[in-house]
């Protein structure tokens, strides 16, 4: 007796300091995704009342062009924000840790590290103001200096026309992104043992080898994390795109999270645009399942390895 | 082990025991690689901060890469005023303030009953915070907007 009161009672007032933050996430995320869910189901200018049609939005969208360009674009951005970034970051923190570090000292490689960071502190709108302003095909700095070397060939108009304009919002995200990598990768490398390096540099490895038997399995864990949270974001990306395409031209940058807030706001077709965010959830929700399992299970084979 | 000394290399001709000591070319060969890609990641940030201090006459005339002439501040005054600068600033902080602040008592509840009371279906819980974490928010965002509609706090008076 005396060993089971005190295990059930503090469980039961514990739960206590849970209902504040319990009863904001029912109102918040809760109620609102059910909601959606219901919207979705609805036919809906945001006005009025909600015409139930069952899955019309969903049939619908699964014949919409638009619908499959954005996915198309969603990999695209996954390109863009997670595999150029990671691959890049993982070269550019090993050079910076295990040889700039080195052969000239902490401080050069962690100021270089700070460079690349930079364009991770500014908001997106800035860098959506600042990168159409620079890619503008009239007076950006991009076409004026291209014009000024006798380059009017290349001077396009950089986020107007269909063709550049996914390529030029891909180069945007690799600007923003590639400090993330950087910076969590190096300071995976500070984590592992440099005993490690040094016995692999006496018996002669040369740098690749030390990157590929060294670097790359022992910082395996915050490559999870870098592209488990990246491909969530780019799977997500709305803001830079809302800044600087609009989706457009022709929806040639359309993502889902873009082509979901057309719907709802600008074009009023609320059950529409909630569909095309049930799906983007699902999607989501099926990646990031996905990834933990597979964490999981190399971590698995790791433990049992050893 | 690292003052090994340095005449008695085991394979001199790897290059790698000799740049261990801080020589050789190659070295300013991959830092000049490596500076020069944070140069191309500055450009666009020198770009904005030569030319927010020039008048739009002297962008027209001499383009967007030199120098200002002047140290024009008109711009800025005439952005701040025009979208009324200080009205912003002032919704920034108070939601940001009010968020840090309400955030932090919601989560040290939280995490009081979770991480000290040790309550039961504690990974479960984590697990759904996690989830809904990950929820895009255009998921969330038309029917908050509408329950804000509802309530009628869309149309902002005073600071809000």
């Amino acid at each position: 007796m005396s060993t089971t009161t005190p295990k059930i009672r503090p469980d039961v007032s514990y739960w206590a300091y849970l209902i504040p933050g319990g009863a904001l996430f029912l109102a918040i995320i809760v109620l609102p995704f059910v909601m959606n869910i219901y919207f979705s189901l609805t036919r809906w200018p945001g006005l009025g009342d909600p015409t139930f049609i069952g899955l019309e939005n969903y049939t619908r969208l699964f014949q919409d062009a638009v619908f499959w360009t954005s996915f198309r674009n969603s990999i695209a951005m996954i390109v863009a924000m997670v595999v150029v970034p990671t691959l890049l970051g993982l070269l550019l923190a090993a050079v910076l840790f295990d040889y700039i570090g080195k052969k000239f000292s902490g401080q050069v490689s962690s100021g270089l590290r700070a460079v690349y960071y930079l364009p991770q502190i500014l908001p997106v709108a800035v860098v959506g103001i600042l990168w159409s302003w620079i890619l503008n095909p009239q007076t950006g700095a991009l076409n004026v200096v291209l014009r000024s070397l006798g380059l009017d060939a290349l001077a396009l108009n950089w986020l107007g026309s269909t063709d550049t304009a996914l390529p030029s919002v891909m180069t945007v995200m690799v600007w923003v992104q590639i400090g993330y990598p950087v910076v969590i990768f190096m300071s995976a490398l500070q984590r592992v043992d440099p005993e490690l390096y040094e016995a692999a540099e006496l018996d002669g490895a040369g740098w690749f080898t030390r990157f590929r038997a060294i670097t790359l399995p022992q910082i395996k864990p915050e490559t999870f994390v870098v592209t488990l949270t990246c491909t969530i974001a780019a799977l997500k990306v709305f803001g830079p795109i809302y800044v600087l395409t609009r989706g457009g031209p022709e929806n040639s940058t359309n993502v889902p999270s873009y082509f979901a807030y057309q719907n709802f706001f600008p074009k009023s077709q609320v059950g529409y645009g909630a569909a095309i965010a049930t799906v983007l959830t699902v999607i989501v929700l099926v990646v990031a399942a996905v990834f933990i399992v597979l964490q999981t299970r190399s971590e698995k084979k790791e433990a049992e390895g050893r | 082990m690292t003052v090994a000394t340095v005449p008695q290399t085991k394979s001199p001709t790897f290059t790698a025991n000799r740049d261990r000591h801080k020589r050789g070319a190659m070295r300013w060969v991959i830092l000049g690689i490596i500076v020069l890609g944070a140069v191309v990641m500055m450009i666009p940030f020198v770009i904005m901060l030569l030319n927010s201090f020039k008048s739009p006459q002297e962008y027209s005339n001499s383009g967007p890469l030199t120098f200002p002439t002047e140290f024009y501040t008109q711009g800025l005054t005439n952005f701040w005023t025009r979208v009324n600068y200080p009205e912003k600033l002032l919704n920034s902080i108070i939601i940001s303030s009010t968020v840090a602040v309400a955030a932090t008592l919601i989560s040290l509840l939280n995490a009081y009953a979770l991480g000290v009371g040790r309550v039961r279906g504690k990974a479960w819980l984590v697990g759904v915070f996690m989830l809904a974490n990950m929820i895009p928010q255009e998921s969330l965002v038309y029917p908050l907007y509408f329950i804000a509609k509802q309530v009628g706090s869309t149309t902002r008076s005073g600071p809000w």
